[in-house]
């Protein structure tokens, strides 16, 4: 009968290696996930007192917690001991606390400090890597301190998959199809932080803008330099007939061969009537509430930047309000901006979805037109 | 205690070489024949390529770690290690030194699987030396997903450079991108790929020329399809229901022009007039 009693589990701890290298990967290895999660989600890091490095990056409650993921100067910031004081990431092996740490060895950029880089910016394409954007830092252990490993951080947080399905374009009877294309869309328009990274890369740091307070802000170029940004790291800027995928929420997620294709005035509801907007409409008095400008950011609202709130069906922000975007229009050529924005009151007739007008492609301060880029990869 | 002494000391007499290889980005040139964990004992005497680590180094060029085995016969085995360039092919380095060598080998295994390599090797006082190496870099392209980014579609989230030791500035190299209006996935017009997509090489990303097939024929660089004298800009296939015509002068709505502008078949490409 003993034969069959509960017998304790027994746990097969693996050995500690002997070599100093096997025991540095193996460490590294096992810090992966606190790595990736101070990447990815570096907002999650930030307690109630903010930032304290404002000569790197700063804490403000106008600009939404998305800015500080995948963003390399909240990984300066956190490495400078500007998040907390002891920065090390701890994990427990082999009976020993390993302390992780990234290295500043990268040259310092003159633009924004003195002070060495904890990561370098890469642009690809480099041979046998897919990437066209990646962010080089290079990882230690104190425990180990004479072994460094280089690893690129990618971009996991910019943009987001356009389904394949059958979409419509405008208020037009026009339909297409991205059957056997992977499209990918930024989720925000284009920030000057995003930008200064350009300028840099291309041998124009003195065009950067330096104050930390606009970093956040979309980044207002004409429509040339729209183009060389996106296609500096093989993008596109959006094009109007995605914008419209990516806003209109389908009204049959599960059916992507829907044979009728629903054309909202809004991403939240099909009818504008039923919407703030629609009520804006018929009502002068309307008074606007948190939660309308937090789905369309328009005249009368406070402004915020890289806030989630405003979330299409497939995962891009700022569909209504915000600013006016350009837009590339290969089927009307000359309806190529959004024209919705915070420029104008809640009652106007803009804030509709397809509703386009003309940009001369140039900047003017009185008309401030944010971009986004959007890419397609083949494989 | 006497039994990991044992253990300690033939880890010394082999001393790991796997370590670089965590950041493999994939296993190449795999032997034909031999199977994972089958202990090689054919043919006797030769030296047989077992199977080829492609890695970056710390300057993000890709090299590659040939790994060759002296099957046991009337000598013992030997396994033996180069480092090469990436296009290269190990067979050309079969009979030549290693750059690291291990003799007196008395049997060998291996394996292979999607997240682990692993090598067991039996030295001339019958010690086992197991090398395990985690693939961490090694990507299987996913199926795109709601809410997945380009990032995670095209590769793993955080890439595994080679380490080092000691003092090493990275100075990272460029990869050599391919120039722009330069053909990147040649496709023939009955829809066969003729070779794979090399369009990531682009620098500044690719466009399509839409032929009807389910995926046209790339080049780098940009096109502003759709206007006056242009090529049209693909519409899609699918939308259009059960239609499979998709030959340009028979039907045409596979690809869009801009408003006023109608489509205009040369051969099977589509033109804007």
């Amino acid at each position: 009968m003993l034969f069959f009693r509960p017998r304790p589990e027994t746990h097969r701890q693996s050995q500690r290696p002997i070599s100093s290298e096997k025991l540095f990967a193996q460490v590294i290895l096992a810090a992966q996930p606190q790595i990736q999660k101070l990447w990815e989600e570096g907002d999650r890091f930030i307690g109630n007192e903010g930032l304290k490095c404002d000569s790197e990056i700063l804490f403000d409650q106008k600009v939404g917690r998305s800015y500080y993921q995948c963003q390399p100067h909240f990984w300066q910031c956190y490495w400078s001991g500007g998040v907390k004081k002891d920065t090390a990431f701890k994990i427990e092996m082999f009976g020993q606390t390993f302390h992780i740490r990234a290295k500043a060895s990268f040259q310092s950029q003159p633009a924004y400090s003195s002070e060495p880089r904890f990561y370098e910016i890469l642009r690809g394409p480099y041979q046998g890597l897919n990437f066209h954007y990646g962010t080089l830092v290079e990882l230690t252990l104190d425990e180990v301190p004479d072994m460094t490993w280089p690893v690129v951080l990618t971009d996991t947080c910019r943009d987001v998959y356009l389904p394949e399905r059958i979409y419509g374009y405008g208020r037009q009877d026009f339909i297409w199809d991205n059957f056997d294309r992977k499209i990918f869309i930024d989720k925000f328009y284009v920030s000057n932080q995003q930008t200064n990274e350009w300028r840099i890369l291309t041998g124009s740091a003195g065009k950067i803008i330096t104050d930390r307070s606009k970093w956040a802000q979309p980044s207002l170029l004409n429509a040339q330099d729209q183009i060389k940004y996106c296609s500096f790291w093989g993008k596109r800027v959006l094009e109007a007939n995605l914008f419209d995928a990516a806003t209109m929420t389908p009204s049959d997620l599960k059916n992507p061969l829907a044979d009728r294709v629903q054309r909202p005035q809004t991403p939240w509801q099909r009818d504008i009537g039923k919407s703030f907007l629609g009520m804006a409409r018929i009502n002068s008095d309307y008074q606007l509430t948190p939660l309308d400008c937090q789905l369309a950011q328009v005249k009368g609202c406070q402004e915020k930047y890289f806030s989630t709130d405003s979330v299409t069906w497939m995962g891009i922000n700022y569909a209504l309000g915000f600013y006016p975007e350009a837009l590339v229009n290969f089927i009307e050529p000359n309806k190529n901006i959004k024209l919705s924005s915070k420029f104008h009151p809640p009652e106007a007739s803009v804030h509709e979805l397809g509703i386009r007008g003309k940009w001369d492609g140039k900047v003017d301060p009185n008309l401030p037109v944010a971009f986004r880029c959007y890419e397609e990869v083949s494989l | 205690m006497i039994f990991y002494l044992f253990l300690i000391l033939a880890n010394l007499v082999y001393a790991d070489p796997t370590w670089k290889w965590s950041n493999a980005i994939k296993i190449v040139e795999k032997h034909e024949f031999y199977k994972d964990n089958e202990i090689i004992s054919k043919p006797k005497n030769s030296w047989q390529t077992l199977f080829a680590v492609l890695y970056h180094d710390s300057n993000l060029k890709t090299l590659k770690d040939c790994v060759y085995y002296l099957v046991p016969g009337e000598e013992s085995g030997k396994l033996k290690i180069k480092t090469m360039i990436a296009e290269a092919k190990c067979e050309t380095h079969l009979y030549r030194p290693g750059d690291q060598e291990w003799g007196g080998v008395k049997a060998l295994q291996y394996s292979i699987n999607e997240n682990l390599l692993s090598i067991s090797l039996t030295n001339a006082k019958y010690q086992i030396e197991k090398w395990d190496v985690p693939l961490f870099n090694v990507f299987e392209h996913p199926a795109p997903k709601s809410l997945m980014s380009s990032a995670e579609y095209r590769s793993p989230k955080m890439i595994y450079l080679t380490p080092y030791k000691g003092e090493f500035k990275v100075r990272p190299q460029k990869g050599v991108a391919l120039a722009n209006k330069q053909l990147c996935h040649d496709i023939a017009e009955d829809c066969q790929e003729k070779s794979p997509s090399v369009c990531a090489q682009c620098s500044e990303g690719w466009y399509e020329t839409p032929n009807g097939c389910a995926q046209g024929p790339k080049y780098c660089g940009s096109l502003e399809c759709g206007k006056k004298n242009q090529i049209a800009c693909r519409r899609g296939m699918k939308y259009q229901g059960n239609i499979t015509e998709n030959i340009c002068v028979n039907n045409s709505r596979f690809a869009y022009c801009a408003k006023g502008l109608i489509v205009q078949c040369q051969g099977n490409l589509p033109y804007c007039l």
